[in-house]
């Protein structure tokens, strides 16, 4: 079946393609060079006067594993409030501050998502966020393995084990948790917090293994240039959401030292201390930074006023958070000498000075990161906001008369305290696309996705152009997962069912002689059990396929 | 007898949910429309035609007769009007409550007034449990206005409550006033077990020590507690026991707790 | 060849170092095996059994166009039972949607007990491994950590917490339990309060290690001792331990605590927890995973945003332990249904007059009163692959069959019924 998008403005900045108006051709869900004259096509989707771009990806979205499930089972007063009765080929569900698999797979896609990255898998909690992914119907899933809280990694590098070795262990890691990157959040202090530390700078000693944040970075950002895992080492640096902590997140750079570092959330980790109130925006300073550091990429994690949830990996600093929760009812939990997790309820006030200075800081660092292949669109969801505010963030980041607007009605100190005001950019199609689709395929190493060329998936979005940004992306007139359209005018038309993302670097399997004697000595499950097959995780994940991106040693 | 009456007359097979009948919704329609309303029940819908006899003129006021406990929710969220229920109410009644007044002549289920806000709920015989609570999974209780419960309550009467007043003329279950917020609780029967566990803050008025107190409350002495006085006095219009104790109270035994929670509460033994 | 381990499936510790071979009377169940899960794996070992209808034996088909018959003349159907694997679950869900149902988990009673309590207040946990290498004092509630974990002792609490330093690890016991369970050499504090009277004392510890005045005396006379008991005492010294903890588990199985509002008792514990934690690391172990309870509420919580008991009435899905908890449905007649799927365990069957019911069981099941139709399945770790969460939450872990046989597994026989129904209307 050959399949025709006629006629629409294409945008594919994979390939170089800015608004111009050619046919797309899609056979067996994926997009084909323009057939011969005489050959049949079987059906044409007339796309002209509309904008057609790659499905979009989240690389960074909690969509899957323990600590969302909390946030859900945690927070039913806000399902109540967002229920989504059964309708077409959609099951009933709710969406929330945490919402369901289904409601997300439904509203990503229904937005022109075609796949989305869960960031924080914790390898003892693989299969089930494997699980979780696999009832997100539609999209495309991956997720990034979390290490550097483990007690055998923090172990290996106190003992002065050689990178050869370490870089075994994230190996095997991302082969046992079928993962597609290597996630480090707060590196050491989800460990220290289980020795009761209550912080830990970049250069601060953990309080048993002696080694430094800086160090765990040093070797995992080591181990992932050396293994040639595409995905730059995705880091949550040290004292999230702590005034004063743009410091850190300098010295974190500084820690990798050159290699490749990918800085998620970065608004949560760009606050000063100067004003009155000790908290101002020090987005300017981290920007040049990373303007001036080309091997940094980052993602904002832009907060939105109203109701969230935050789910994450950081038991440490959502321990030192939960006296903000609201309502007042959170969960920590110290996770099987592998990592840890915090689940606060969350209420962005835009009155509130913290929380406007917030929104203008994820602004400001939009705008000032110049590469649009280096900034990525996210709002951490479900922490900074949930991920169908992105029509709205969009609209922010295009129109500067609105973005003002907004910020006149904020806390009037956000105005006066940030640089937001006076920043001119206005994000372009173009480079909306770069940043939700053709960039983030390219930092994940997904060659078949994130763009339009001959060879990829048919994941492709026709978006009806609009004066307003956020009508435009909210509801596109068609999405095509792998060639189906699943999604017309912001309704469900298929669910089908995506495919998982992962990369299996070459390693030296004797590292697996350790890893069962540590099993034995300090775990509650076998080395065997742990691990899980590609079969396996096509079950757990129901996926029609596994798809395993190269890794490209760096040296 | 002014307003719109229905008097049920048939059994619906599952437990209905009633919230749609209400003064403020029903106001102006004509009985015809009213009879074709379909109520949710357990994957059907039910007219009210079938359900109830349809009668008098769609006011201010509705009275719905002959109920049985199968019907939930009814005057849930309502903002106004004068709902009155005959027989046995069912769960969750004024749910939510915005400023309505509604009057059960007979009992009312578990959940009474469970997170109203504003307006008044009488019952003249007995509540069963979580009385001026909240929904299973919420922080919080009811949180305004004026719950009077003329007979007894069950267990968990003001769980979680914020603001407002519950008066209770019968006995209370075990674990009254549980978790409790703040707001008021008068109390003129007996208080079972573990009366205010976890309390945060609130007052709670007994006419009657309880059997036991929990060691989680410190006795504070005896008190005047000139406010409560006040208080009793003014609620002589909500009946003649009510009035009794206002006279007879000379002060008060004051226990804080409960030092389980965050140990600001009061339960007051009048003596 | 080295030895291939199983994973047992009968409780929540799902231990993964047994070793399963068939035997003459049924499956011998050997390596780290308790007695339940000998005694498990030998009833299943011996069982052959055919699907009945109302008690006599059927084919396969016959069997399954009688329980589509049944489901597709109900209105009102309520699925109960769901001591079932992640697969079970997965093809529930789906089914009850579509049939309107209102769902619940045969042990929901107490698992609302940690539900209400992370929903109303929160909590902070832990999980095994932490529990072994970390603890130096633990604090067990009840006694199901013996009676209900077997192997909990051994697995988590008998290995040297390697992260404690040099001090060991002490325990103390709340309520009446077999101190010999725990290791003999132990230091050991035994309060034996009745559990019964778990409020007060909860209530009574997140007092005293908040440092607040609490009467001694009064809390002793509340929870039924006497000033001659030592009970004081060793109120005191539990105090100080739970205060000197480097870190510190608090164990309980929400399953022990039977009497009215225990949640309310697990809060107060909740809350004693987090007071700890200002100043030590304390955190809360709530076993369970027994008969699949943690399994099906998070397959349920993950694809519907709600846990469970939930009804899918009327095309939407709402959360009410009040209202959808299966016994009151059951008992206030409301279900013309009933659909039981349980294929770990082999609790009863609720009998209800005149409501037709359809059992997907395990292969070894018997009844007092026989189901409309009864069809046999696999039982997951046993003759199938599966997938449950472990009784900490966060492991979920692979179940290899141990032998091959003829047994469809419970997904496919829902499928399979809902294949047969009529093409859904809404």
């Amino acid at each position: 079946m050959l399949t025709r998008i006629a006629g629409g403005r294409v945008i594919d900045p994979a390939n170089g393609v800015n608004d111009v108006i050619r046919d797309l051709y899609v056979r067996d869900g994926v997009i084909v060079d323009a057939p011969r004259d005489g050959e049949r096509i079987d059906r044409t989707i007339d796309a002209a006067g509309m904008i057609v771009m790659a499905g979009a990806i989240d690389l960074h979205t909690h969509i899957g594993g323990g600590k969302v499930n909390i946030a859900r089972a945690l927070l039913p007063e806000f399902d109540r409030l967002d229920p989504m009765p059964a309708h077409g080929v959609c099951e009933p569900c709710t969406g929330g501050a945490a919402p369901s698999t289904l409601a997300t797979g439904y509203r990503y896609a229904a937005m022109g998502y075609t796949a989305c990255f869960e960031p924080a898998m914790l390898p003892v909690n693989a299969r089930q966020a494997h699980m979780e992914m696999g009832d997100t119907p539609i999209v495309d899933k991956g997720a990034y393995a979390l290490l550097g809280n483990d007690d055998f990694f923090l172990q290996l590098l106190a003992s002065g084990a050689e990178q050869r070795e370490i870089d075994d262990y994230v190996a095997w890691t991302l082969h046992a948790t079928q993962a597609a990157g290597i996630k480090v959040v707060n590196a050491g202090g989800i460990s220290a917090f289980k020795f009761n530390a209550r912080s830990l700078d970049v250069d601060g000693e953990h309080p048993h293994y002696r080694v430094t944040p800086r160090q765990v970075l040093g070797a995992l950002t080591r181990a992932i240039d050396g293994l040639g895992v595409p995905h730059p080492l995705h880091v949550h640096g040290s004292n999230l959401g702590v005034p004063g902590n743009a410091d850190s997140t300098l010295a974190t750079i500084d820690a990798a030292e050159g290699r490749r570092i990918h800085l998620t959330h970065l608004q949560f980790h760009s606050y000063g201390t100067e004003g009155d109130r000790k908290f101002s925006s020090a987005a300017q300073r981290i920007a040049e930074k990373v303007n001036a550091s080309p091997n940094v990429s980052v993602d904002v994690g832009q907060i939105l006023f109203g109701q969230t949830v935050t789910c994450s990996g950081d038991s440490m600093m959502q321990h030192r958070n939960a006296r903000h929760a609201r309502p007042a009812k959170w969960v920590v939990m110290d996770i099987e000498c592998d990592a840890g997790c915090g689940v606060v309820p969350f209420r962005y006030r835009d009155r509130d000075f913290v929380n406007a200075l917030q929104w203008a800081i994820g602004l400001e660092l939009f705008l000032l990161v110049r590469d649009p292949w280096r900034v990525f669109l996210t709002t951490d969801h479900p922490n900074g906001g949930p991920f169908w505010s992105y029509p709205h963030l969009i609209k922010l980041l295009m129109d500067r008369s609105f973005r003002n607007e907004v910020l006149s009605r904020l806390h009037p100190e956000a105005a006066t305290s940030s640089t937001l005001a006076s920043l001119e950019r206005e994000y372009s199609l173009y480079e909306i696309a770069i940043m939700t689709r053709a960039a983030p395929a390219r930092i994940l190493g997904l060659a078949d996705r994130g763009h339009l060329g001959p060879g990829a998936a048919a994941d492709i979005v026709v978006y009806e152009p609009h004066s307003d940004p956020e009508v435009q992306f909210t509801a596109p007139r068609y999405v095509f997962k792998d060639g189906t359209v699943v999604a017309e005018r912001g309704e469900i038309k298929a669910v089908t069912a995506g495919s998982i993302h992962v990369v299996k670097p070459e390693f030296d399997r004797g590292i697996e002689r350790k890893l069962d004697d540590w099993f034995r000595r300090h775990h509650t499950q076998s080395l065997a059990s742990f691990k899980i097959s590609d079969e396996e995780v096509c079950v757990c994940g129901r996926a029609p396929k596994l798809v395993t991106h190269a890794c490209t040693h760096r040296g | 007898m002014s307003g719109l009456r229905l008097s049920l007359r048939a059994r619906p097979p599952a437990r209905v949910d009633g919230s749609a009948l209400l003064p403020e919704k029903l106001q102006g329609q004509t009985l015809d429309a009213i009879r074709r309303i379909a109520l949710p029940g357990w994957n059907e819908f039910h007219e009210v035609g079938e359900l109830f006899e349809v009668s008098g003129e769609a006011t201010d006021r509705l009275q719905i007769d002959q109920l049985d406990g199968s019907f939930d929710r009814l005057g849930a969220l309502a903002t106004a009007g004068t709902l009155v229920l005959r027989g046995q109410a069912g769960d969750l009644v004024g749910e939510g409550l915005r400023g309505a007044s509604i009057e059960i002549e007979g009992a009312a289920g578990d959940y009474l007034g469970c997170g109203m806000r504003r307006g008044r709920i009488e019952v003249r015989g007995n509540a069963g449990h979580f009385a001026g609570s909240g929904r299973a999974g919420e922080l919080q209780g009811m949180s305004g206005g004026t719950l009077l419960v003329r007979g007894d309550v069950g267990d968990r009467a003001a769980d979680r409550m914020r603001r407002g007043l519950l008066l209770v003329e019968g006995d209370a279950g075990d674990y009254l006033a549980s978790r409790m917020l703040a707001g008021t609780v008068v109390l003129l029967g007996r208080a079972a077990g573990n009366a205010g566990y976890l309390m945060r803050r609130g007052t709670v008025v007994l006419d009657q020590r309880p059997a036991q107190m929990l060691p989680t409350f410190n006795a504070n002495g005896r008190q005047d507690l000139l406010a409560i006085q006040l208080l009793l006095r003014s609620l002589g219009g909500e009946g003649p026991r009510f009035s009794r104790l206002a006279a007879r109270a000379g002060g008060f035994e004051r226990w804080l707790g409960d030092l389980a929670a965050s140990g600001q509460g009061e339960l007051l033994v009048s003596f | 060849m080295p030895p291939s381990f199983a994973t047992c499936p009968f409780c929540g510790l799902l231990c993964d170092d047994l070793v399963v071979t068939p035997g003459p009377a049924g499956l011998l169940a050997a390596g780290g095996a308790c007695e339940r899960a000998r005694v498990e794996f030998s009833a299943l070992g011996a069982a052959s059994p055919s699907p009945r209808v109302r008690g006599r034996a059927a084919g396969l088909d016959e069997a399954l166009d009688e329980a589509a018959r049944l489901l597709g003349a109900a209105r009102r159907p309520a699925i109960g039972g769901l001591d079932v694997d992640v697969g079970a679950m997965r093809a529930i869900l789906p089914l009850a949607q579509r049939l309107g149902a209102v769902i619940d988990h045969s042990g929901s009673f107490a698992k609302y007990r940690n539900l209400h309590v992370v929903q109303e207040s929160g909590l902070i946990t832990t999980t095994f491994a932490e529990v072994r290498n970390r603890a130096d004092v633990v604090v067990l509630v009840g006694d199901g950590w013996t009676k209900r974990f077997p192997r909990f002792v051994e697995r988590m609490l008998v290995p040297a917490p390697v992260f404690a330093g040099d001090g060991g690890r002490r325990f103390v016991l709340l309520n009446p339990a077999d101190r010999s369970a725990l290791p003999a050499d132990a230091e050991c504090l035994e309060l034996a309060v009745p559990m019964a009277e778990l409020p007060v004392l909860a209530g009574t510890l997140a007092a005293l290690a908040a440092g607040r005045p609490v009467s001694l005396d009064r809390a002793v006379t509340a929870l039924g001792g006497s000033a001659s008991d030592g009970l004081a005492e060793r109120l005191a010294r539990c105090v100080d331990w739970l205060r000197e903890a480097r870190y510190g588990v608090l164990v309980w199985s929400a399953a022990d605590l039977e009497f009215p509002h225990a949640e309310l008792a697990v809060q107060a514990l909740a809350r004693m927890l987090r007071v700890l934690n200002e100043k030590t690391r304390f955190a809360g172990l709530p076993l369970a995973g027994v008969d699949g309870d943690l399994t099906a509420n998070a397959v349920q919580t993950w694809r519907a945003g709600l846990p469970l008991p939930a009804s899918y009435a009327n095309g939407t899905v709402d959360f009410d332990p009040h209202r959808h908890a299966l016994p009151g449905r059951l008992a206030r007649g409301e279900c013309d249904l009933l659909l039981w799927v349980s294929n770990l365990g082999t609790k009863p069957v609720p009998v209800v007059d005149g409501v037709p019911t359809i059992v997907l069981g395990r292969a070894d099941r018997t009844f007092d009163a026989a189901p409309d139709v009864y069809l046999p399945v696999a039982t997951p770790g046993v003759d199938a692959p599966g997938h449950l969460l472990r009784g900490d939450k966060v492991i979920t872990l692979f179940l290899k069959p141990v032998r091959s046989g003829s047994l469809p597994t419970a997904a496919a026989m829902i499928e399979a019924l809902a294949a047969r129904l009529e093409p859904a209307t809404c």
